[in-house]
């Protein structure tokens, strides 16, 4: 088997020395594979997903190995960022400069790609079009204010596919967004995964999200990554507690009408941390 | 039954920015012809994406944004003074953390309605102490301020406050916006309870289909600022009449890998009131349009408690 494009061992994140926000976490992206990685807030999702293109702050220390295509990059993601790796957030208005347009971003990101300024352009229109951008040369002249949120998470996208990257990570792409948008990112992910052969990462707390997009799937409790699977048996056959309560309290899964919500006790909760204790 | 509030013909108009050099300032519509009813005890969701109006007439209908047109009756006597409606309506804000003051501790913040209305109390400390009961907090809340809480924590805050004065209405702004599935439960549930406990009947408004499906008795569906269906919650979603109701629903991305949606049920989006469609205002996005829906506006029409406004209604 060829080995995985990124392969995480043993990483434990903490702050300062006292909080432990990831404790040896193992995760594994191929090629061409969508993985997903759940968890309530607070989980560690959203820190296990940054500390891979070495976003996390100085305070934060890291223990573990991050293997990227047969390299340990640990401690050196930096190189890799806006060129291996590609990262999507939950608010796209946060990501681009507000005082440049979106053409001009998309061209800047480009800086390591070989090209004239004007392929540049080219190249970023043709990828606003892809991601299905309307009228995408005359979209390239606007300011990120004067895109939709969904326009502008495509846009987002767009600019990390620029790059070409072998991972492209995405936080909570959809969190942000209407339900009729989120069904059209959702679906912009799956259109892109005929051609794109890198392995995507996507970090969400919506469940339905990772059913519609996703092949494996990591579910995080209080930073322990507490099972791993297929997205089919982790949402036909879950193992762990936690991932049959996190299931069991989604209210798109209940069909019937319910007055009272399930919910995950104090209780409940207590189990899962000590069935999760090393 | 009676109903508890109900609005006729409810219109809400904004001025577009403008009126500066040689500028018009143009009048836009944010609401039109909007009518809701809400029977006591019941829960009324308002549903839609941004911009549908649905904030705006949840605000409307407290009075917090004036309607240009249109009656509001408030437990069978038409509102003429909000004023009057305060002490038995309430409203929980969108941001929990954001509308409690980051300077007053717990106990302060949801004593306060006593305060402004006048409303005497045993002692502040007792009142605050019995409303934090009420809604599952500790007691020592009270010396907590709003950045120490968690998500779930400030919503119950929230909560503790919209009762404070035991009001007959609430209207809840996306109640659960931002928090985790089993915290949402939680909030919902302690909401449910307290309808029962304390005879209140809510509107909700949201955009969480999956959540309003089990929580509310009747649903509204909004789009660009008019009603485009109304009924009672399950008979909407077994049989959705409006084509923008139908895809909202077939939108939502389903929690099971084995029922996979192959193909899209709405492209494009909601366009801009500054830039209203003429003819029925969905057209532009539905699968069904026809050369009709262009030219002529829909008009509600009723069968039995469901109503939809569409020339050519599904189902």
């Amino acid at each position: 088997m060829t080995p995985p494009l990124l392969a995480i061992r043993d990483l434990t994140i903490d702050y300062a020395g006292h909080v432990q926000a990831v404790r040896k976490a193992n995760l594994e992206i191929r090629m061409g594979e969508a993985v997903g990685l759940v968890g309530e807030s607070g989980s560690g999702k959203s820190t296990l997903a940054a500390a891979i293109p070495g976003l996390l702050p100085d305070s934060a220390r890291i223990q573990g190995d991050i293997t990227f295509k047969d390299k340990n990059i640990a401690g050196n993601q930096r190189a890799l960022r806006g060129d291996e790796i590609a990262m999507v957030f939950q608010d796209p208005m946060t990501s681009f400069n507000p005082v440049l347009t979106i053409g001009e971003q998309l061209v800047d990101f480009q800086s390591r790609i070989p090209g004239s300024a004007r392929e540049k352009h080219r190249r970023a229109v043709a990828m606003l079009a892809r991601v299905g951008i309307p009228d995408a040369a005359m979209r390239a002249e606007s300011y990120p204010h004067e895109l939709s949120g969904g326009m502008r998470q495509r846009a987002a996208i767009a600019a990390a596919l620029l790059v070409n990257p072998s991972l492209l990570i995405a936080d909570e792409p959809t969190t942000a967004l209407d339900v009729t948008m989120e069904a059209q990112i959702v679906h912009l992910f799956r259109e892109l995964r005929r051609d794109y052969g890198g392995g995507i990462l996507i970090v969400t707390h919506h469940l339905g999200v990772v059913a519609e997009l996703c092949d494996r799937v990591y579910v995080m409790y209080r930073g322990d990554v507490v099972e791993e699977g297929a997205v089919d048996d982790i949402f036909h056959n879950p193992r762990h507690p936690y991932t049959r309560a996190l299931l069991a309290c989604d209210p798109a899964r209940i069909h019937e009408r319910t007055d009272y919500l399930p919910v995950i006790s104090d209780a409940e909760r207590a189990t899962f941390t000590r069935a999760s204790w090393r | 039954m009676k109903p508890i509030i109900e609005a006729e013909g409810l219109a809400v108009n904004f001025r577009s920015p403008g009126g500066f050099l040689g500028l018009k300032s143009r009048r836009l519509a944010i609401l039109e012809d909007v009518s809701i009813k809400l029977q006591k005890g019941e829960t009324l969701g308002l549903v839609g994406e941004s911009g549908s109006g649905k904030t705006t007439l949840a605000r409307t209908l407290l009075g917090l944004v004036p309607a240009a047109r249109g009656t509001i009756r408030f437990d069978g006597s038409a509102v003429t003074s909000f004023a009057h409606l305060r002490r038995r309506t309430a409203m929980m804000f969108q941001d929990p953390v954001g509308s409690l003051s980051p300077r007053l501790a717990i106990g302060s913040a949801i004593t306060e309605p006593f305060v402004i209305h006048g409303v005497g109390m045993a002692s502040r400390r007792a009142a605050a102490e019995e409303l934090l009961r009420l809604v599952g907090l500790p007691e020592d809340f009270i010396t907590r301020y709003p950045h120490e809480l968690s998500g779930g924590q400030a919503r119950r805050a929230g909560v503790a406050r919209a009762l404070a004065l035991r009001p007959d209405l609430v209207i809840a702004d996306e109640p659960t916006a931002g928090l985790d599935v089993s915290i949402q439960g939680e909030i919902l549930n302690l909401m449910t309870r307290l309808k029962a406990e304390l005879k209140l009947s809510y509107v909700i408004v949201t955009h969480n289909l999956a959540m309003i499906r089990h929580v509310s008795d009747r649903i509204a569906i909004m789009y660009l600022g008019r009603i485009v269906e109304e009924g009672p919650t399950a008979e909407v979603f077994a049989k959705a009449r409006h084509p923008y109701t139908a895809s909202l629903i077939a939108s939502e991305p389903i929690p099971d890998p084995r029922r996979k949606h192959r193909s899209l049920a709405i492209t494009g989006e909601v366009p801009s009131v500054q830039n209203r469609p003429k003819g029925c205002e969905f057209h532009t996005r539905c699968p069904h349009a026809q050369e009709r829906c262009r030219i002529e506006a829909p008009s509600l029409t009723i069968t039995g408690s469901h109503s939809v406004r569409c020339h050519f209604p599904l189902n």
